[in-house]
């Protein structure tokens, strides 16, 4: 039996690439070099590692990271059962393991004594310790570390220390053209051209608006959204409100203004 | 009251700066005939008047007697509110023709009757237009609709609807249609001399020599009938834009659909309009509704439906628009009565190109400025940088530290980089994020990098003496920054204006105070050692006490799931199952931290009374504070505030949040000095403002002072108090804890009203607050 079955990708994910970022993840592949994605939410990292994943044609295993992560619940810890202590490797040591993809989601929300366990992973050593096992795992080639974060969130907690960045090859991820996000949105959505060209001019008019405190604008995820509900039979505004402006802010006025950008615009 | 009661009880109201008797029984006079009680409840109003106006007090006399006529006592206090308003946004002129009909300019609106007020549409429009474009436009209420590029005019209120609703969406309307205009260029339409359509109309019109690019005003000026010529590129362009806003903004217009077919058939038609006038009438009904317009005859008709066809053309560009004037101009031109200008489309009005002119120089001149002068700060950095490593390699040598030709070289390698880097930035269609120098690498700050996208987008690149400017000015600034060792160090940024509360009219005044970031320069000495030097006991323990606090881990034990296997719970649990109980799920040991995400603000009083112990003590307190921070991890602020009167309050930079704790902070808090009075409001208000950027569980303003806010002008005593009183309850209000440190003799009952009675502490012996400022942060923060 193929390990870790339930982790392939067996059809193709929708990704239409937006430079020559494919080209790049496969070199480092074959170079087991770890990535680091970065860019704002919902531009399409996780969509672009399953493709990866399903091209490379290896397991993806996907940890969202949180501030509560800890060292074993990326490598794996034991459990008592019927009076017996059991070993059950993490999600990380399990990708190890069997030469997994294995992907960090928003590694800057986990804790920085956390991050350090993949250091040994992302350079040339490329093993894992279990120091509760007394083992040491050595990553087979097919192994592949990616992680992302978002550096729109300007904290200073929040960045990614010097160590761990400088381990990985980046790629940065950006809202896809205006063509390009038009069409990932008639696709994923089922919208025709004409509205996917609306809501991604919608998109652009709340990204505009960072000065007036909306620090991200609509993602190409959001938009979607929004086409689906419309696809369903939702009136295009009704739709849009609920699926981004209401997504985007509480804030009144700014949810007032947006609003009336999607009166303009359907 | 007579005459000389109600004097005496008007000067009982403005103990400072009274007027001259005859001066102020000339405007008693109108409320002498009333009786006591409403003389009283006017003169109550005195004191919050007379601090913004005097002319604007006298007028309030005069024409109180007839506002009471119509207002209820309880409205007097929101009609005083609301013409003060209206004189702190549009001048006294204003507030006087407000004062005047109490009844249409007051009563009307809080009735609801007067239609929408731009105020009330403003916050919903901003960042509507905003999101629009993507050059920062603002939104002005004006006597005309027009824009000049970076403003658009907007009537003050708009009563064309019976709705809010609909008022709004006229609103909408008129914005949306000036941005479309901004969109579609018209302005930029300006052809040079050698375009041939305009060498056919100086042939065919013979207008007299032409200067080698054409404005728009210019154009028009080409034809013999200008106005006729303006009336129909105007309504061409009008044409123009309608169409895209029909296609980009579906929305918009569908909605506005009734309103726009609302103001066509409300365009009066004079039946004796001359031919010519009467088709632009009609050019306008096509432009509003897409309806014919006026009523044709058979005579008519045929001109009209050959104008029509022309303008129906689509047009791609204002320079289309010019050639189709050109020709409905010549279709026109043969009729001979006078024309009479058609009243504009009211949502488009007219186009003003001297003023759309003078707007994009003006945006050009700010953008130049503003980049010289952050270029020069940037450039700076780069050099001090660079310098020190200059002095440091001379003074080891032996050599005396100064600015050696070095630096010179260092500039010009850092011109041409630069150069070099807006060149290819131009050909990759992307800003440069970084500047490189021989050595030490400078990123480009954020606004830099917005404004250079903004000229490039602008001007098509950025030209040479932008950067030769900044370069210039930075070279002057070098040799004095040096040398300068107050800590009344240069402006960092443009002021800004802050609302001061006043207790008597229980409202703000608008933008009453400014305030100006400035820079605290080092200086180098011996402060820093000698108090290191001097609490160097202190300082181990207090490092010891705040290492205590970093963040506190802790297993705790008997957790259904956690990181390792609690040993005792295990055998725990084995036992209980041999003895037949049942048995613990409660296996696990989970390491539980409380992270500390805590950021704080000092906010150092530098008036000159804190002059001797106290300013030395609030320094010793701030050296130990950072050295204490430091080991804690938390991040932390110090800014220093003083000023004189309300138009400048200075703001000094000593350490921001971002600045990592360096020698070169310490020599700014060694630096921090007396300079003048202590107005509070501004540096509170500016203070709240930095904490509510910066991202943290905990946000903390400390102030340190002493005694009572006062400035030189009339802000002391009540209103100075209740002026800092409401700052910090604006700070309560946006999530932040203010935490108030008063360094005085003695402790005044005003301390707990002014500051919260849980919100301060009160050091009366100077020589302890180096030890009880740490003490009491630690206090605070666990």
């Amino acid at each position: 039996m193929q390990p870790l079955k339930e982790y392939m990708i067996t059809k193709e994910p929708f990704y239409l690439a937006q430079g020559d970022e494919l080209a790049i993840a496969e070199a480092a592949y074959v170079h087991t070099i770890p990535l680091l994605l970065k860019g704002p939410t919902g531009c399409g990292k996780t969509r672009f590692m399953q493709h990866l994943a399903w091209k490379l044609q290896r397991p993806l295993v996907t940890v969202s990271c949180h501030d509560d992560l800890s060292t074993s619940d990326l490598v794996g810890r034991y459990l008592i059962k019927g009076g017996e202590a059991l070993w059950v490797d993490g999600p990380l040591t399990m990708a190890v393991r069997h030469g997994a993809i294995c992907y960090l989601d928003e590694i800057v929300e986990a804790r920085k004594d956390t991050t350090v366990v993949i250091h040994p992973l992302a350079d040339d050593r490329r093993e894992l310790p279990i120091e509760k096992l007394g083992e040491l795992l050595h990553a087979p080639p097919e192994f592949m570390l990616a992680i992302s974060y978002n550096p729109g969130y300007q904290s200073v907690l929040k960045d990614l220390k010097q160590s761990t960045r400088q381990r990985f090859i980046s790629l940065e991820f950006n809202y896809p053209k205006q063509e390009l996000e038009a069409d990932i949105v008639r696709h994923e959505s089922g919208v025709d051209h004409a509205t996917a060209e609306v809501l991604v001019r919608l998109a652009a008019m709340t990204r505009n608006l960072k000065d007036a405190g909306l620090p991200e604008g609509a993602s190409t995820r959001l938009l979607i959204h929004a086409g689906k509900l419309m696809q369903s039979g939702m009136e295009s505004r009704r739709a849009c409100r609920a699926a981004i402006s209401e997504t985007l802010t509480d804030d009144h006025e700014l949810l007032a203004s947006i609003n009336e950008m999607i009166n303009s615009l359907f | 009251m007579n005459i000389a009661e109600l004097k005496d009880s008007f000067f009982a109201q403005v103990p400072s700066h009274p007027p001259n008797d005859w001066e102020i029984e000339e405007h008693l006079e109108h409320i002498v005939e009333l009786p006591a009680v409403s003389q009283e409840l006017i003169l109550s109003h005195v004191p919050a008047i007379w601090a913004v106006s005097h002319s604007l007090c006298y007028s309030y006399l005069s024409s109180a007697r007839s506002a009471l006529n119509c207002l209820s006592t309880d409205h007097i206090t929101p009609w005083v509110g609301d013409f003060l308003d209206t004189y702190e946004k549009d001048g006294l002129r204003a507030a006087q023709h407000s004062m005047a009909d109490v009844e249409s300019n007051f009563l009307c609106r809080i009735r609801g009757e007067a239609g929408l007020d731009f105020n009330a549409a403003a916050s919903r429009l901003t960042p509507y237009a905003r999101s629009i474009i993507e050059r920062k436009i603002t939104l002005a209420t004006g006597p005309r609709i027009y824009t000049d590029t970076e403003c658009i005019y907007l009537p003050g209120k708009l009563t064309l609807c019976s709705s809010d609703a609909e008022n709004f969406l006229l609103y909408k309307l008129i914005v949306t249609f000036q941005l479309g205009i901004l969109l579609q260029g018209t302005y930029e339409f300006d052809p040079e001399a050698d375009n041939p359509l305009i060498v056919e109309l100086v042939n065919t019109y013979g207008a007299g020599p032409v200067p080698e690019r054409i404005g728009l005003d210019l154009f028009f000026s080409l034809f013999p009938n200008s106005r006729l010529a303006e009336d129909i590129f105007t309504l061409q362009e009008a044409q123009r834009v309608s169409r895209f806003l029909a296609a980009s903004f579906p929305g918009l217009w569908r909605d506005t659909a009734k309103i726009r077919s609302d103001l066509a058939a409300s365009r009066v038609l004079q039946s004796q309009l001359p031919a010519h006038s009467k088709m632009m009438e009609g050019l306008v009904h096509r432009v509003i509704t897409g309806g014919k317009g006026p009523p044709w005859n058979s005579m008519e008709l045929p001109l009209h439906e050959q104008v029509l066809a022309e303008f129906n053309k689509p047009a791609g560009s204002a320079a289309d628009s010019a050639a189709q004037t050109a020709v409905i101009y010549a279709m026109l031109k043969h009729v001979e009565e006078t024309y009479i200008k058609v009243a504009p489309v009211y949502y488009i009005g007219r186009l003003r190109p001297a003023e759309a002119r003078k707007g994009m120089r003006r945006r050009r001149a700010t953008a130049k400025e503003e980049f010289i002068k952050i270029l020069a700060s940037v450039i700076l950095k780069v050099d001090r940088k660079t310098a020190d490593v200059v002095e440091n390699e001379n003074s080891s040598q032996g050599a005396s530290p100064v600015l050696s030709g070095e630096e010179g070289t260092a500039m010009l390698l850092f011109s041409s980089k630069k150069q070099d880097n807006i060149h290819t930035a131009r050909e990759n269609m992307e800003t440069p994020r970084f500047l490189t120098l021989e050595g030490p690498m400078a990123e480009l700050p954020e606004p830099l990098r917005n404004l250079a996208e903004e000229i490039v987008a602008d001007l098509g690149h950025i030209p040479n003496d932008y950067i030769s400017a900044a370069q210039g000015m930075a070279g002057r600034a070098a040799p004095s920054l040096q040398a300068a060792s107050s800590p009344a160090g240069e402006s960092l940024a443009a002021p800004i204006t802050y609302d001061e509360w006043d207790f008597r009219r229980n409202g703000f005044r608008k933008d009453w105070c400014r305030l100006l970031e400035k820079q605290v320069q080092p200086i180098k000495g011996t402060f820093v050692d000698s108090t290191l030097d001097k609490y160097k006991g202190l300082l181990r323990q207090l490092k010891k006490q705040f290492e205590m606090l970093r963040s506190s881990e802790r297993f705790i034990k008997r957790q259904r799931d956690g990181d390792e296997i609690d040993l005792d719970a295990l055998i725990e649990s084995i036992s209980d199952t041999r003895a037949g109980k049942s048995p613990s799920e409660r296996l696990f040991i989970r390491l539980q931290r409380d992270e500390r995400d805590i950021a704080v603000l000092f906010l150092v009083d530098m008036s000159s009374s804190t002059e001797g112990w106290i300013n030395q003590a609030i320094k010793e307190a701030l050296i130990l504070m950072g050295e204490a921070l430091q080991v804690l991890g938390d991040r932390f602020a110090i800014y220093g505030f003083s000023g004189m009167r309300r138009l400048r309050s200075d703001f000094y930079r000593v350490k921001d949040f971002a600045e990592p704790y360096s020698e070169e902070i310490k020599g700014r808090i060694a630096a921090i000095g007396p300079q003048e009075y202590t107005r509070m409001g501004p540096p509170l208000r500016h203070a709240i403002e930095m904490l509510k950027n910066v991202e943290a569980k905990v946000r903390l303003l400390v102030t340190l002072s002493d005694g009572k806010p006062e400035d030189y002008d009339d802000y002391k005593g009540e209103y100075a108090i209740e002026d800092t009183r409401h700052a910090l309850i604006e700070a309560k209000a946006s999530g932040i804890h203010p935490f108030c440190i008063t360094i005085d003799k003695q402790a005044h009952d005003y301390i707990g009203h002014m500051y919260g009675e849980v919100n301060y502490i009160f050091v009366d012996e100077v020589r302890k607050l180096p030890l009880r400022l740490p003490e009491i942060y630690r206090v605070l923060t666990t």
